[in-house]
């Protein structure tokens, strides 16, 4: 069978492995059908609920390669209800009534957070065996306990047991453990109920991966990890990769989510922040146009199988011709994970060659080749041939064209053209190891190359004059092959208009001094002289036919004949220009002003968010018909690259509409509410009124557009706290203010802040009418009598920045000061020897001890301090 | 035809050996081909964008895609490849104001490939540099505090294929200091890159409706200056390069398409002054004009990015409306001759008369083109030429023969054929 011939054929957008060997599912609205990779159908399941949408993703989740279908084998699908829903069912085969019941239904509609625009999923499941025979316990032996964790269900089977082949069962994991001997051990919440054999499967799903085109807040794709069985979201990550994205299915050979996005498919990296960690560049799902991308509209991973659901397939010959063939349904176009040559680069490169593709013949010049595999990593000790096709002389060195690939994927050969090279050189190089799904056995790379044309050429034209001359010289002229005419008119009988226009007199003595006499190739109807003081012109006129649109520039050959007074004679160049008379035709039309003033202007652009609309129109002859007025409007506006529409509004009972003068008119105003417009966005007007005419109402019908300018004001940074330039603040403040646009809203995250240069955060913030309220408690304290600089620069949604800076002053502290001092002062009657005492207090940092300094009676003491404690009781 | 080689869709390209990369931005991917048309790889973007990209431009490390909405704003963003997606680093949109309309099809980035002039190892702070071009002598005057310089890849031992990127804290002639100490060993010779200033051909000079160009810090947009004048209106490709051949040295320089010619500016001339101007041959058969919607400079190469070419006198479209490059180059190639008779009529006097004819061979950057062989011929039985034939073009590009007349009163045709090599 060729590789383009049909396969699997399927008809609607699904796909997945099925539970026996070499066989897949796929999904129609009534059975899920069974097929072999030819497209027999193996087995049909009635599904137990009718669908009536189509399902656009099918993931099969328990063991495979089974000998044939069990009960419990369970499916996934996905169906996508509109842009906003989507949902998933849970399907388990029931051998017994050859039917596929639904077991559980999830239906995600979006919401404020989650978006459920969606075209494909994954379900992260797993494939285990027993290790040993297992019978009648509520443990078993496995041989891997990646990922699995309490609470998951594992389901066990299909049996091989003689006891109870073919039986299945689901546990619920209690916990798990490795022993001494390495042995991995899964305890069950209770006592499973069949024997098995070692071997048997157990497979089990954890999450489903679903991407939606649109995710908030931004609009970008997402992709969000929810629950299996009640579809609660617990992650999600954005990006534009997770837009678009057609086909997804988890890899049992990668353990990640995987999914198409036009002509890649992507390994996602679900345990690390959602990145990409790898990336497979299908080169040949793009059509033999080199730029049309086949759409990969479901995927079946298989460990080193990837089969991709699609409804055309390009394949290489082994020359490397593309060739795209259409599929009347789905049929695999097959892949590997496994690396392989998948693009061969090929490029002039280096330093003493000549380094450029317009060549000299004779001239050496290097050509570099690199080859990549499919995740874009090099490839190295591939063998690549290069070819020269064109150059007969030229040769290469090595001279078999044959170099490595070295450890970065390049190779090197240097090519000499031949001494008689002209034209083009088409280089080409192949080398092995193609995907044998690509339809030939070499991956190519090609060149092309050109030899600069050896030869100028110029004519110069020596008039070698007779020795005697003649009187009745002819003067020749061949108009330019640029002369045509742009009268396409398909009338009869046309005048031309040619102006044939001599040199200025004095310029050149070869001027004509007149057109006296002249054959012409074309019949001319009359010729006349006119003048524009620089030199004579000459309007040749001729009679056209129908049908001589085009004009033969060699029909318009024409010679003059000249007596000249001159000794010498020569041949004279006339330059010619063209003209041409344009048709036209008359009707009349009678036109008058409809609409007297419009506010704003129709089509205008630059206008403000709060735009009311005002409209004085008048009749023709009659009355205008007050009651069958209507005005509609609506606001359309791009964001991100998704489009808005609020759709038509009609507005006329919030209009005030009064009639003027006689005939009767119409003057109309819409005052709308605030926030009505969105910033940059086009507001459509129509409005329609019948008038009064007696035979027949006459409709007048408008419609216009006005645009509203975009937001382009910062937000307002106020209510600080402290105020702005405050002085005296406390040390430990905390920093507050607020931030509130008036247009497309603060940008919460953007806010930047700094104290004396340096950007300081967290920044906690509340929810306030028109943004954020921020606050800011810094970890220590301020210095005493410290100008603390602030700096916020605050955005709005569109980008638009307020920068503000100002300062607060911390209060200064306060000194030491003493207090029962004795002897009290002034005190007599002290006894010689008494001491001196007093007590010192301080607040804020206390008392500085090495700058106390007693002085009695003018001379330095020493003294003896004693800390004051206070006791809490 | 047949001429068709990356066939993209979009008409914006850049590139660097052999690949060639395409900003499809109505699906959101980077796309990257080979020469003959196919994706070699295709990166998606971080970020979707709304309009679309009109030029492409590649540092060394970061794309750079410039959007017009004309006569409203353009915007300018800066690209980098990260972990398998094309990653938004900087977004700068110029809205136009009272000051100034945009509206530019065509942009650049003015930036440098500098390399390491000794090994450097971890933890060094003052890495030697200089320019591999031997044009820039010192480097302080091509980067300075605030510039980010892009090191790497590597090929220390150890170390190969890792990059890093720092803030500049200063530079020396030979010197760019970083902080704090590079966390990669590097060789000698290993890159260091460096960008500078966007600049953004404008069809308005303000708010005048006449060319401008224009030039924005690039690493925070804002306006620093422009030039005014006709000659930049209505510019569709430019690129910055070094141009290794055909002009009077190796220089670093803005080059753009205007018509059917290549200019080549010095940006670091306070009047922009040009190093030269090149001829190409992006006309038709009949003499109109192709449209170059982008350029890349690499090597001595010049790829255009056309939708139709004229090969060997021939002008056809690119199959499929879709775009591709043709070719031209910086190296001096014999792009014309003229001749000229002096005296152009001569008595048809059987030898006794002469007329010397005069030829000049000149490159596309109309300069001569020395030492090149012409051969001369005439058709009349009875002239004959004497002098040197085949003669070789002297420093003028100048070569002579004298043709002596004949018997026959006619034109007399003389050929003059001048080799490449």
């Amino acid at each position: 069978m060729a590789l383009n011939d049909p396969n699997v054929q399927i008809t609607y957008p699904n796909v997945s492995l099925g539970p026996q060997l070499g066989t897949y599912a796929t999904m129609t609205w009534d059975d899920l059908v069974i097929k072999n990779n030819t497209g027999a159908i193996v087995a049909t399941y009635s599904l137990s609920s009718n669908l009536t949408v189509d399902v656009i993703g099918l993931e099969y989740v328990s063991a495979k390669d089974q000998l044939s279908a069990f009960d419990g084998a369970t499916f996934f699908s996905l169906q996508h209800y509109s842009d906003t829903r989507a949902v998933i069912r849970r399907w388990e085969i029931n051998t017994s009534s050859q039917s596929l019941d639904l077991k559980n239904t999830i239906i995600k509609n979006s919401g404020a957070a989650y978006k459920y625009d969606c075209e494909a999923f994954a379900i992260e499941h797993y494939e285990r065996s027993f290790v040993v025979a297992e019978s009648s316990d509520d443990k078993i032996i496995i041989n891997s306990l990646y990922r699995i964790t309490s609470g998951d269900t594992l389901l066990l089977g299909p049996s091989t047991d003689t006891d109870n082949p073919g039986e299945v069962e689901s546990m619920t994991v209690d916990y798990t453990y490795t022993d001494g001997g390495g042995n991995k051990w899964v305890v069950f919440t209770s006592d499973f109920i069949y024997d098995y054999i070692d071997g048997d499967p157990i497979s089990f799903y954890k999450y489903i991966y679903i991407f939606t085109n649109d995710h908030q807040p931004d609009g970008r794709g997402g992709v969000y990890r929810l629950d299996p069985e009640t579809g609660t979201e617990s992650e999600s990550n954005q990006g534009v990769v997770f837009q678009d994205v057609s086909a997804a299915a988890w890899s049992n050979y990668y353990t990640k989510p995987t999914f198409a996005r036009y002509n890649n498919i992507f390994y996602l990296d679900h345990l690390t922040g959602y990145v990409i960690s790898r990336s497979h560049n299908c080169w040949l799902n793009v059509e033999d146009d080199h730029v049309t991308v086949i759409p990969i509209v479901d995927l079946v991973l298989d460990d080193t199988e990837i089969d991709k659901l699609q409804g055309k397939i390009t394949l290489q010959n082994d020359s490397g011709v593309l060739g795209t063939t259409t599929w009347s349904e789905y049929n695999f176009h097959s892949d590997t994970p496994l690396p392989y040559s998948n693009i061969l680069s090929i490029w002039i490169d280096g330093d003493t060659e000549a380094k450029r593709g317009i060549l000299l013949p004779n001239e050496t010049v290097a050509l570099e080749a690199r080859l990549e595999n499919q995740y874009g990593f090099p490839l190295n000790l591939v063998e690549v041939s290069f070819f020269a096709n064109g150059d007969p002389g030229g040769a290469f060195n090595p001279p078999d064209g044959k170099v490595t690939t070295d450890t970065n994927g390049y190779a090197r050969i240097t090519y000499t053209t031949g001494i008689n090279a002209t034209g083009i050189i088409n280089f080409s190089a192949r080398v092995p190891g193609a995907d044998g799904n690509s339809g030939g056995q070499y991956i190519w790379g090609a060149l092309d190359v050109y030899i600069v044309e050896d030869v100028e050429i110029e004519i110069e034209k020596v008039r070698q004059v007779a020795t005697t001359y003649s009187s009745d010289a002819y003067m020749v002229k061949q108009l330019p092959p640029t002369f045509a005419h742009n009268n396409t008119s398909d009338f009869g009988h046309i005048k031309q208009v040619t102006v044939v226009k001599n040199p200025q007199t004095g310029r050149d003595k070869r001027t004509i001094r007149q057109l006296q006499n002249f054959q012409s190739s074309r019949p001319l109807q009359t010729w006349f002289a006119s003048g524009d003081g620089g030199g004579l012109g000459y309007p040749l006129v001729y009679p056209r036919t129908e049908g001589d649109e085009e004009l033969d520039p060699s029909f318009f050959r024409f010679k003059q004949i000249e007596e000249f007074n001159s000794s010498m004679f020569f041949s004279q160049w006339i330059r010619g220009e063209h003209d041409a008379n344009p048709l036209s035709t008359t009707d009349t039309i009678d036109q008058f002003f409809f609409v007297i003033e419009a506010i704003p202007p129709w089509y205008s652009e630059k206008n403000p968010i709060v735009q009311y609309i005002y409209l004085r129109i008048s009749p023709f002859a009659y009355d205008l018909d007050q009651s069958t007025f209507h005005i509609l409007v609506k606001n359309t506006w791009t964001r991100d690259g998704v489009n808005y529409d609020t759709g038509w509004s009609d507005v006329t009972g919030d209009s005030t509409i009064t009639t003027f003068g006689s005939p009767l008119g119409l003057q109309i105003n819409y005052d709308p509410a605030p926030d009505t417009w969105e910033y940059d966005s086009r507001v459509w007007v129509r409005f329609y009124v019948y008038d009064t005419d007696p035979s027949a109402a006459n409709l007048m019908d408008i419609t216009y557009w006005f645009d509203i300018i975009p937001d382009f004001r910062g937000p307002e940074i106020i209510n600080h706290y402290p105020a702005r330039f405050a002085s005296n603040v406390d040390l430990d403040t905390n920093i507050s203010f607020d931030v509130v646009d008036y247009g497309v809203g603060v940008d919460r995250d953007a806010l930047e802040v700094s104290f004396d240069g340096v950007i300081v955060d967290p920044w906690v913030y509340t929810t306030i009418s028109g943004g954020y309220h921020y606050e800011y408690n810094p970890p220590e304290d301020f210095y005493y009598g410290k100008e603390v600089s602030v700096t916020i620069d605050a955005y709005d949604l569109n980008g638009n920045n307020t920068h503000q800076t100002y300062y607060f002053t911390v209060g200064e502290s306060t000194g030491p000061w003493y207090h029962g001092a004795y002897p009290l002062k002034c005190a007599e009657g002290i006894v010689h020897d008494s001491k001196v005492e007093l007590q010192l207090y301080a607040i804020d940092h206390g008392i500085n001890t090495t700058t106390i300094l007693v002085k009695v009676d003018r001379e330095n003491r020493e003294f003896v301090m004693y800390p004051i404690v206070y006791r809490l009781s | 035809m047949a001429y068709e080689n990356i066939q993209v869709i979009y008409p914006n390209f850049t590139g660097e050996d052999g690949y060639f990369y395409n900003f499809d931005y109505a699906n959101d991917n980077f796309i990257v081909k080979t020469d003959d048309g196919n994706v070699a790889f295709t990166y998606p973007l971080d970020t979707g964008i709304t309009y679309a990209v009109q030029s492409l431009e590649f540092d060394g490390f970061n794309f750079w895609t410039l959007e017009n909405d004309p006569g409203t704003k353009i915007i300018i963003r800066r690209w980098q490849i990260s972990n398998y997606v094309l990653t938004l680093k900087d977004t700068f949109i110029k809205n136009s104001d009272g000051s100034h309309t945009y509206d530019s099809n065509s942009f650049t980035v003015e930036h440098y490939h500098f390399q390491f002039s000794s090994p450097e190892a971890v933890g060094q702070t003052t890495l030697s540099a200089d320019d591999p071009q031997a044009i820039v002598a010192d480097i302080s005057t091509k980067v300075s505090s605030g510039n980010t310089v892009r090191l790497g890849p590597s090929t220390a031992p150890g170390y190969e294929g890792e990059w890093e990127e720092f803030s500049v804290v200063s530079a020396g002639a030979g010197t760019i200091n970083v902080s704090p100490g590079i966390t990669n060993d590097y060789a000698a010779g290993d890159p260091i890159y460096v960008y500078k200033y966007i600049w953004a051909f404008n069809n308005y000079n303000g708010v005048a409706s006449e060319g401008a160009l224009y030039k924005f810090d690039a690493y925070t947009g804002s306006f620093i200056t422009k030039f005014g004048g006709n000659e930049y209106d209505n510019i569709t490709a430019c690129t910055f390069a070094v141009i290794e051949d055909g002009l009077s040295s190796k220089v670093n320089a803005l080059a753009y398409v205007r018509g059917s010619n290549m200019l080549f500016k010095d940006v670091a001339s306070a009047t922009l002054e040009n190093f030269g101007s090149m001829a190409m041959d992006n006309r038709q058969t009949g003499g109109a004009e192709i449209e170059v919607y982008d350029l890349i400079i690499d090597g001595k190469n010049i790829y255009r990015l056309q939708d139709e070419a004229t090969y060997y006198g021939s002008t056809a479209p690119f199959s499929g409306g879709r775009y591709s490059y043709q070719l031209a180059t910086t190296t001096p190639f014999i792009f014309s001759i003229s001749l000229q008779a002096t005296p152009a009529v001569i008595p048809a006097d059987a030898g006794v008369s002469t007329s010397l004819i005069t030829g000049v061979v000149k490159s596309q950057f109309l300069l001569p083109i020395v030492g090149k062989l012409v051969t001369f011929a005439e058709d009349d039985p009875n002239g004959y030429l004497t002098g040197t034939n085949p003669d070789t073009t002297d420093a003028d590009g100048v070569v002579t023969i004298t043709y002596h007349s004949g018997t026959t009163a006619r034109e007399v045709t003389i050929t003059a054929t001048a080799q490449q090599s």
